[in-house]
């Protein structure tokens, strides 16, 4: 059914899952955490919700390895009946498709206030969308390929400017630990949403996968390194701007690179480093949901992928423009948060508990 | 067929790379380097009688200007940067008026530094103040703040080849002098009044063109005003408490001969540790320094015999808790207000407790006992270890 060339390794996988994780979600996520848990211990409540995602993400790759060659919308219908999996096939494109959309706005909106701003959305976010239908057209395998090559730099220059802002860190900033209690870091739990989903693509693309038996060590990985990410951020945004400063900033990442300068080397300022890498990161974003949605449309209608991927292109763009301001935006960004949560917690557990009491299985051919 | 793709390919990458949107260039941008706000001068105008909180911003510009040989009357001299002022009470409004007097428009990305008078800041909320900066994306979150005692259009007009670089280079003196507060950026700052906490700005005053960093100016944290200054004396002692002394000396007596001590400081620990009992709060301060002996103005002075050097030690701590206690009388008697971040360290070590002491703080910090420390070392003197062989 499917070509053997359209097969991933494990590397390749957890690759791919990091870099759908880390998109728009790390930009706000010291704010949204400490807002709700107003002290500093942001950082223990995002290593805890993605402790429980990892947890969550293990069943979803036990689910899958029950069908090791088909996508999430292939096996649904066996386990749900046709036509609650063909809704349930739909509400996870459509989340794809809004998730795509918001990567959109949200690379336009930091683009518009930081680098370029006297340009109009429509320049900025029309060549990113070609770009991204240009490389999907491709299939899966340029995608993995191409999120491997940006995978290393990312991480080196990710960590060499965020160590540079030890320049402003103050450590009395992130003391004391747990001092409230464990309460808000509980409470702080839930607006990580946004930011951990990413492992629910799994769903979809754990049928490319080389060796599907090895899911479980890819999915650990693609969330490690993301998460690795997010706590560092979160640490040194808090020691940097303060529990009081963090909350008061739009995007708190990007005020934290504003925050110092350096003198005498040939760099002087480093939010641009962090921009660029970071407007990557979201590329990757749009392109897997670009193309796992419209991987979805041909896998439901049996048809050829590439005229979806042209269709939801134009319709990405008219959505990625709706949202009146950024506040809308920014409620858009909660809804998607806890719509992928719920494809990662309640979906896949349900859908397990069903195919176990029904016996369903891929039974192999020969 | 294949040629014409080839043709429209390059078409194509020709259109998007022949530049960027925004683009300007160098020689119609001047940068602002400096900026500085004052109370406005009344005027007769209509239109800003009626703006109750006028400000003037003053900006300075740097710009690419290549030669200056048309200037006609042999000057050399030509000046490398320019001031203008504006008034209004946004700061919108200002730039508005900027852009009708000056023939290309300010760029703020380079803003190093921010100078507030004293008076302004006496009956002006410095977190409004600060909103004409705080929101736009192109103030960058490192510029400097001070305050000026004084006019602080006047500091922009040092006799410096461009004074903001001038009030920033002094800014960075702190490995020379004990005498500089740490300097608070504007992203700090800010920080700071989010947090509702009090703190200490560097002050500086200009005379004939002259600049000097002449203390620290206290902001209180629940009403965001200037309250009073600290002398350059008191900035000492409050730098002592904080321990963020980077190198400096202090000048102590010798007990025996009343002769002068100079010890050079290397490094400076300061520990402040809240005690809670029962409601009640004290701290203790424990300052531990490394220095030399730099100078001393004791002619029988043997470095080579610890004696000597106990008593070099002893001059330099006494000095330092006189300075300290000048300090925490000015801060808990004068102005009540807790500048050196004892809260904080209230805040880190009983977080409960603090919950409830927080609203009043400045109040409660001004009646709690303050118990302080000091234990210098001095390790070494130097070339030269006595000047005179005893008999």
């Amino acid at each position: 059914m499917m070509k053997q060339k359209d097969r991933i390794t494990t590397t390749q996988m957890a690759i791919y899952v990091s870099t759908h994780m880390t998109a728009l979600g790390i930009l706000t996520l010291p704010r949204v955490v400490t807002a709700t848990t107003q002290t500093p211990d942001g950082w223990i409540s995002v290593l805890l919700s993605g402790l429980v995602i990892n947890l969550f993400a293990i069943v979803l790759v036990k689910l899958c390895q029950r069908f090791p060659q088909e996508s999430f919308y292939q096996y649904n219908p066996k386990i749900i009946g046709k036509w609650f999996g063909i809704l349930l096939s739909f509400s996870l494109i459509t989340y794809f498709i809004l998730l795509g959309s918001f990567e959109i706005r949200g690379m336009a909106e930091v683009t518009h206030l930081y680098l370029l701003p006297r340009t109009p959305f429509m320049a900025t976010i029309i060549p990113f969308i070609c770009l991204g239908v240009y490389l999907t057209v491709g299939g899966i395998n340029p995608l993995v390929r191409l999120f491997e090559v940006l995978f290393t730099p990312s991480i080196l220059i990710f960590i060499i400017v965020i160590l540079l802002s030890l320049k402003t860190f103050e450590p009395n900033n992130i003391r004391p630990v747990l001092g409230q209690g464990i309460l808000p870091v509980i409470k702080g739990m839930q607006p990580t949403a946004l930011a951990l989903t990413g492992p629910e693509t799994m769903l979809v693309v754990f049928s490319f996968m080389k060796e599907p038996q090895k899911g479980i060590k890819a999915i650990t990985l693609g969330i490690a390194t993301p998460l690795f990410f997010y706590i560092m951020t979160t640490i040194f945004t808090l020691g940097s701007l303060g529990v009081a400063g963090v909350q008061t900033k739009t995007w708190p990442v990007l005020s934290l690179f504003r925050q110092f300068e350096y003198t005498g080397i040939i760099f002087e300022r480093f939010e641009t480093f962090m921009l660029a890498i970071w407007i990557l990161q979201i590329f990757t974003t749009f392109v897997t949901c670009l193309y796992v949605s419209a991987l979805g449309f041909s896998q439901i209608f049996k048809k050829e992928i590439k005229p979806f991927i042209f269709g939801l292109a134009p319709f990405m763009y008219v959505i990625s423009l709706s949202p009146k301001n950024i506040n809308d935006f920014f409620h858009l960004g909660d809804f998607l948060g806890y719509v992928g949560i719920a494809f990662i917690i309640v979906v896949p557990s349900i859908m397990i508990i069903i195919a176990m009491l029904r016996g369903k299985k891929h039974v192999p051919a020969s | 067929m294949y040629r014409l793709r080839k043709i429209a390919l390059a078409f194509c990458i020709l259109l998007f790379s022949t530049g960027c949107w925004d683009s300007k260039d160098i020689e119609q941008v001047n940068f602002i380097v400096g900026s500085a706000f004052d109370k406005a001068p009344p005027t007769t105008s209509d239109e800003k009688n009626r703006q109750k909180k006028r400000v003037q911003l003053t900006i300075q510009t740097i710009s690419h200007q290549p030669g200056s040989s048309q200037s006609g009357q042999g000057n050399n001299q030509q000046k490398q940067y320019q001031n203008v002022s504006g008034t209004g009470d946004s700061r919108l409004e200002i730039i508005r008026q900027f852009a009708l007097k000056t023939e290309n428009a300010g760029v703020g990305a380079h803003l190093k530094v921010s100078v507030i008078s004293e008076s302004l800041l006496r009956d002006m909320n410095l977190e409004l103040l600060l909103s004409f900066h705080a929101r736009t994306y192109e103030v960058r979150d490192s510029c400097i703040m001070l305050i000026a005692q004084g006019s602080a259009a006047d500091t922009l007009k040092i006799a410096a080849d461009i004074p903001s670089f001038e009030l920033i280079g002094i800014s960075d003196n702190q490995y020379k002098t004990n005498r500089l507060l740490p300097p608070v950026t504007h992203g700090k700052l800010q920080n700071l009044l989010e947090a509702n906490t009090s703190f200490a700005v560097q002050s500086v005053r200009t005379q004939n063109k002259e600049i000097k960093f002449n203390g620290g100016a206290l902001i209180k944290g629940d009403t965001k005003k200037l309250i009073g200054i600290l002398s350059e004396e008191e900035v000492e002692g409050l730098n002592w408490i904080t321990g963020k002394i980077k190198g400096g000396f202090v000048k102590g007596k010798d007990p025996k001969t009343h002769g002068l001590i100079l010890y050079e400081i290397s490094s400076v620990k300061s520990k402040i540790i809240p005690h809670v009992k029962g409601g009640h709060v004290s701290f203790d301060v424990n300052i531990d320094t490394i220095g030399r002996l730099n100078e001393d103005w004791v002619l029988a002075g043997n470095a080579f015999s610890n004696k000597f050097i106990k008593r070099a030690e002893i001059a330099a701590t006494e000095e330092i808790k006189r300075q300290i206690k000048q300090t925490l009388t000015k801060l808990q008697k004068t102005y009540q207000i807790d500048a050196a971040g004892f809260g904080e360290q209230l805040r880190i070590h009983y977080p409960k407790e603090w919950n409830h002491m927080k609203k009043n703080w400045d109040k409660r910090f001004s009646k709690a006992p303050i118990h302080y420390h000091v234990n210098v070392t001095i390790r070494d003197y130097m070339v030269k270890g006595r000047k005179e062989i005893s008999k």
